[in-house]
């Protein structure tokens, strides 16, 4: 056994940040069709202001709180501004995945604007560490790991106790019908960036304090978050979940018994054999037409 | 597909393609001609250096330009060097062996400048020396970066300050093996440099002690996830670890280390002894052996004291650190060459200059002596350690080269 | 084409080469231009090579690549292990583009299976595992530490070529990559292409096979990439991961997008922009990074198609190619004249088609149940029943979209229909025309006809018609069905008649002898309905099976030589038209009773 239990709990803490990403990539997918290549990035710019705010005196746990709001409108102006003027043409799909990337080069820009290119460091929302399984974990991580699961089972409550989680569901299933009973798409969009990319900032927001806070902060985490997302469909919200989990625990062990090298090797052969093998996820409906 | 659209776009082709050849001659025009001493004229000395300002590298690149330029101010205020006053062009390589050959032939093609001083990246350098000595025939002075094979033989227009990375490994061996440690593991970065560093590191120990044995992990340039390998180590219990990574990876593994209770000893080598290591990772690296190229930037003497009010004013937001004191070094040295030289400032001058330099005292590096068969200034270095949060002087200085 | 315009071609071509052989020496040998321009020059050169690779596939097949740096990677690291043997730069670039060509191909076979979005993030993901495996498999690529790479040696030249002057290779290579990408434009790949890119199922029903042609575009794509990779590797000398990383896939598709799909200038605009950019922001990440972001994201959100494409449409409205209206004077229809254009086009049929049992169902719906009935060889059937009967479903099964849940049999003869893929139906010289006519957008209507014409090569000559040039096959049809006037045009510009015609043309280019046609006469004028009629008794007297369906029962009753009667899937009745009429189980399924259909046959 060894230090096998270890390296899987310290797999689900990960993973928890990337279950969180994925969750806020599926949630927009679902809505509004597209994948936002750059909900890592909003989530770290608004960590940077947030960053500046702390620096300047703001509490700490008030800070989690204004990333999300931040991250979240910018998200709700993300929709607005490039999405839906998209319209619903054939390749819009793609289309819009291609704007995000546009956006992503944009925000980057603005993060070596406004903070320049070195990393800074990030302080933690709760010092000190735990000891589970033999392993110790800091504080902060398992406290993301317990916000990200708070935030994911509000989020599954919205979605199927509440009227209104449940017609963005109805929206998601068929945009047509939805609209001819009276749900408002635009609204629904505007909630689904919001919550989405709020998401992306509570995972951000944690990760600053693991490593620093620089402009590629969620690249790594947003790889394996999609790769969670591509093992649990690319429509299922608890899919993604549960992929990001899988991904966390995956990676930390091939980087302890195979080789930290081969970490990202392994993660991307993932996305790969995902796509290729069964492309709706392992959980996703087993569709005919090409997903 | 379109057939009517021909002739538009036939002269469009037309127009476009004489257009190209049209403006490329009027680039190119002035530029055909070379000049016999580029980068200098009467007034001005213009340098180049390729560092990462951008990227996880930034950290060494902003404060070592800072560094330099803070040097060149200095001189640039009691009037310049015969006459001439000193521009810098530094150009961001984001720590890339690729774009650095680019960046090297931009900056000789396009800005002409006389010589690279004080750039960065032992794998950039690498990748762009052949080109840069050899095609283009011009000096790099001093690069933050070293390898031992780059000063056995002497390569022509090539000299530097830094020890290199493998020698300053077979000094911490050597160490380690001193203080008692026999069960080792070396953890190191997947590039050839770090690789290195890792071997020499072992083949040192065990030259001093048999009974040493070590095990080797390595690990991506940019990994910030270390608690995989911290796990790992915990579990082989070693009596000391020696780590070759850059400034992100040894404190994301020290902190990591630290909170798997995992307290063995941490030897490591120059590129890691900056104060900033201990700002980001605090206890984690108390007890960090390691050793050093230049003097403490809090120094009191005349030199260091410079350095400082330079500092202060070219980039207020740099607190002292051991990166931009040790490209202010490497810089006074290039500066205190080119004043040495008599007649006309050429390249061939320049690195005549250095090699006639004997025993010249920055204040701030140990002395430097360069020869025509050596092109390497300072085979020194002083032995430090983390005490009491700050990075403490370990004895007396030892020579890379020798059996210390 | 006709000749004036092949020579403009022609001359065309000439021109780009001469000026591109120009350049080549003017910042090569001649040593007109200093180093710097030198380095920019071969920079944009590998540069436009690269993003046209990728523009092409964009454009052609609608795939979007954003792994497209895999290929190139192959191409430079080849280049870097073969260089060192002393093998010659020409056969370095035969090695790198068989390479990534077998690759590319193997690739495409399954871009069918995936949408754009889905194909996009492989391409992505496969990039990325190339990425690490450069990474680790040191030996060969030198890791992260990255490698250099010697002089190329060519099998014209005594000497090595200086790294300086390798800028010739490239402008060299780039003139004849943006040939190759004009002259794949314009051929008959490029139609077959389009085609499948537009309209999937139409290009079945005309005999291509979506997943071969994707994996042709694709390999020849992948090649093209590859010799960007040899040229950079002998151009910058040193080659390390990160020129293959994600941030390089971005920029290229940045380059395409920005400018355009579609043609060899939006290339060259796009390549020329991301050369430029990093170049006068002197490298300060944060504007190379807002120039890139803000302009991709003005372009796709103002100037959807890109660069060069807007302002090609821009001058199409401008030069009067808009939506074209119908009013043109039409002839009065000459029944002889289509009579005798169809039967020089179209061989009378020789067997029969016959349908056993046929049943398909969709998740418990029963579209069809146990049908079965039979198209004598030169006979007109017409299939009739209320909406949802199934008609449509049926036509889709002899054309291979469907595939029945259970068939005892559907055979041409003795030939197992259902053997054949879609692709393969059009080869039994069955042909399908749509009740949306179904054209292919990006095709005028003279291309269309070209690229069916050029496909159904072997069926007229086994078929042994006189007529086999592609060419002069299109120009008949185009004057035989009055679409000259739209020869040019694209469908979007076409009024709704006049693309259904054109959808039959599109039968007669392949020659067909079994024809399904879906509600024909939808859509269509009085006019256009007088041709359409004359048309069918032309199939009719020509020998030529007909099945058709359509609302306009009168139409069917009056040209059929037997109906078949569907409803709710099951087959209702299958006589001769008089009896059809007075069938009291077909005027309830219509009608709801049996009156009506006696006046709406007569009234």
């Amino acid at each position: 056994m060894g230090d096998f239990p270890a390296v899987v709990i310290s797999g689900i803490v990960s993973g928890s940040t990337y279950a969180l990403l994925a969750l806020g990539i599926v949630i927009i997918f679902r809505s509004t069709d597209t994948v936002n290549f750059a909900i890592g990035d909003t989530g770290t710019l608004a960590v940077f202001v947030t960053g500046s705010l702390i620096a300047a005196g703001l509490p700490i746990a008030a800070g989690l709180l204004v990333a999300i709001v931040l991250a979240g409108l910018m998200g709700v102006a993300t929709e607005r501004l490039l999405i839906r003027p998209l319209g619903h043409s054939r390749n819009v799909l793609f289309i819009a995945l291609v704007i995000t990337i546009g956006l992503g080069l944009l925000i980057h820009a603005g993060i070596f604007l406004g903070w320049g290119t070195r990393s800074r460091s990030f302080p933690v929302l709760v010092p000190g560490s735990a000891n589970i399984f033999g392993i110790a974990l800091a504080w902060n991580k398992i406290l993301a790991a317990v916000i990200a699961a708070a935030a994911m089972g509000a989020v599954a409550w919205f979605f199927t106790k509440t009227a209104f989680g449940t017609a963005m569901r109805a929206t998601a299933e068929d945009p047509g019908a939805a609209r001819m009973i009276g749900i408002d798409a635009g609204r629904v969009a505007t909630i689904a960036w919001f919550v989405g990319s709020g998401m992306a900032a509570i995972a951000a927001f944690f990760l600053a304090a693991d490593t620093s806070l620089n402009a590629s902060l969620t690249i790594s985490a947003l790889f394996r978050a999609f790769a969670g997302v591509f093992l649990g469909g690319l429509t299922s919200m608890a899919g993604a979940v549960i992929g990001g989990f899988v991904i966390g625990v995956l990676d930390n062990i091939a980087g302890r018994y195979i080789s930290a090298n081969y970490r990202d090797t392994i993660v991307f052969a993932v996305i790969v054999l995902v796509l290729f093998i069964r492309p709706a996820g392992v959980l996703g409906a087993g569709r005919k037409e090409r997903v | 597909m379109e057939t009517n659209l021909k002739p538009l776009t036939q002269f469009f082709m037309k127009f476009t393609s004489a257009g190209l050849v049209a403006g490329t001659l009027a680039l190119g025009a002035g530029n055909a001609v070379a000049q016999p001493s580029p980068g200098v004229t009467d007034t001005e000395i213009k340098i180049g250096a390729y560092l990462p300002l951008s990227g996880p590298i930034a950290s060494y690149g902003i404060p070592l330009l800072a560094g330099m330029q803070a040097a060149i101010n200095t001189a640039n205020e009691a009037g310049g060097v015969k006459g001439r006053k000193f521009t810098l062009v530094a150009e961001d390589n984001k720590f890339n062996p690729q774009a650095t050959v680019a960046i090297a032939r931009k900056l000789i093609t396009r800005d002409e400048i006389f010589a690279f001083v004080a750039p960065m990246g032992t794998p950039s350098t690498a990748a762009a020396m052949d080109y840069i000595l050899n095609e283009a025939k011009v000096p790099i002075i001093n690069p933050y970066a070293g390898m031992a094979e780059w000063y056995n033989p002497p390569r022509d227009f090539f000299y530097g300050a830094q020890v290199p990375l493998e020698s300053q490994a077979k000094v911490i061996g050597r160490w380690a093996a001193k203080d008692g440690h026999k069960k080792l593991i070396a953890v190191h970065l997947t590039l050839v440099t770090n690789e290195r560093q890792a071997n020499e590191f072992a083949q040192a120990a065990k030259r001093m002690n048999p009974d040493v044995a070590v095990e080797f992990l390595s690990t991506k340039l940019g990994s910030t996830d270390f608690g995989p390998m911290a796990i790992e180590i915990a579990s082989k219990k070693p009596d000391a670890i020696a780590m070759f990574f850059t400034q992100n990876e040894t404190v994301a593994l020290a902190k990591e280390l630290r909170l798997q209770n995992v307290r063995i000893p941490i030897y490591t080598y120059a590129g890691i002894v900056i104060n900033s290591t201990i700002d980001i990772a605090g206890a984690s690296v108390e007890g960090m052996k390691a050793v050093s190229y230049i003097v403490p930037p809090s120094l009191d003497t005349p030199a260091v004291r410079e350095y400082r009010t330079a500092l202060a004013k070219v980039a207020p937001n740099e607190k002292p650190d051991y990166l931009s004191l040790n490209s202010y070094g490497y810089m006074k040295i290039f500066i205190e060459a080119v004043r040495r030289i008599n007649g006309p400032i050429t390249r061939q001058t320049l690195v005549q200059s250095m090699d006639n330099m004997r025993n010249y005292d920055t204040g701030i590096l140990p002395s430097v002596t360069y020869s025509p068969k050596q092109h390497m200034g300072t085979t020194s270095l002083q032995r430090v350690q983390i005490t009491g949060g700050k990075w403490n002087i370990l004895g007396d200085a030892v020579d890379s080269e020798k059996d210390w | 084409m006709s000749r004036a315009a092949t020579n403009t071609v022609a001359l065309r071509w000439v021109s780009i080469a001469i000026a591109g052989v120009a350049l080549a020496f003017a910042v090569g040998p001649l040593k007109m231009v200093g180093d710097y321009p030198q380095f920019i020059i071969a920079s944009a050169s590998f540069y436009f090579i690269a993003v046209l690779s990728v523009n092409m596939l964009a454009g052609l097949c609608g795939i979007w690549s954003m792994g497209h740096t895999a290929y190139i990677a192959l191409g430079a690291y080849i280049a870097a292990n073969l260089t060192k043997y002393g093998v010659p730069l020409e056969a370095i670039l035969v090695a790198a583009a068989a390479a990534a060509g077998i690759l590319g191909f193997i690739l495409g076979l399954s871009a069918g299976r995936f949408s754009v979005l889905y194909f996009g993030l492989l391409t992505m993901a496969l990039a990325l595992v190339t990425t690490e495996v450069v990474s680790h498999w040191v030996v060969v690529t030198g890791g992260d530490d990255g490698m250099k790479v010697g002089k190329a040696i060519s099998i014209f030249l005594p000497a090595p070529i200086e790294t300086k002057n390798t800028v010739v290779i490239c402008v060299l290579l780039a003139t004849a990559v943006y040939l190759i990408g004009d002259a794949v434009n314009a051929s008959q790949f490029g139609r077959r292409w389009l085609a499948v890119k537009g309209q999937r199922t139409a290009a079945m029903a005309i005999g291509l096979k979506p997943h071969v042609e994707n994996a042709t575009a694709f390999g020849l794509s992948a090649a093209i990439a590859s010799s960007s990779g040899v040229a950079m590797a002998f151009s910058v000398a040193f080659i390390d991961p990160v020129a293959f990383s994600l941030d390089a896939s971005i920029t290229l598709i940045v380059g395409t997008v920005v400018g355009g799909i579609g043609s060899s200038l939006g290339a060259l605009v796009g390549s020329g922009f991301i050369t430029a950019v990093p170049e006068l922001a002197r490298d300060a990440l944060a504007v190379a990074n807002f120039v890139y972001g803000g302009t991709m994201v003005v372009v796709l959100l103002f100037l959807r198609q890109g660069l060069v494409p807007a302002f090609r449409a821009r001058i199409r409205r401008w030069r009067g190619h808009g939506t074209v209206k119908a009013g043109a004077p039409r002839r009065a229809v000459d029944a002889a004249a289509m009579g005798a254009l169809v039967s020089r086009l179209m061989p009378p049929a020789r067997h029969s088609l016959s349908l056993k049992n046929v049943s398909v169902h969709f998740s418990g719906l029963k579209a069809l149940d146990d049908v079965s009935f039979e198209v004598p060889p030169g006979t007109a059937v017409g299939l009739i029943g209320p909406n949802g009967a199934g008609k449509t479903s049926l036509l889709n099964v002899l054309s291979g979209f469907y595939e029945p849940v259970s068939a005892t049999s559907v055979t041409l003869g003795d030939v197992d229909v259902l053997a054949a893929s879609p692709s393969g139906r059009a080869a039994l010289g069955m042909g399908r025309t749509f009740q949306h006519a179904e054209l292919f957008p990006e095709l005028s209507i003279r291309d269309m006809l070209l690229t069916v014409a050029g496909l159904a090569r072997p069926l007229r000559r086994a078929n042994r018609i006189a007529l086999q040039d592609p060419v002069a096959i299109t120009e008949l049809i185009l004057d035989g069905l009055e679409l000259r006037p739209y020869a040019n045009s694209l469908p979007a510009e076409l009024p709704f008649g006049i693309q259904k015609v054109a959808d039959i043309g599109r039968v007669l280019a392949i020659g067909a002898s079994v024809v399904s046609m879906d509600e024909p006469f939808s859509g269509l004028d009085e006019h256009e309905r007088s041709e359409l009629r004359a048309i069918l008794r032309g199939m009719h007297s020509a020998g030529v099976s007909i099945l058709i369906i359509d609302h306009a029962v009168q139409e069917v009753l009056s040209l059929a030589d037997k109906v078949v009667v569907l409803d709710f899937g099951r087959l209702l009745a299958y006589g001769d038209p008089a009896s059809i009429r007075r069938d009291p189980a077909v005027m309830k399924a219509y009608f709801g009773s049996a009156h009506q259909v006696e006046v709406a046959a007569h009234g």
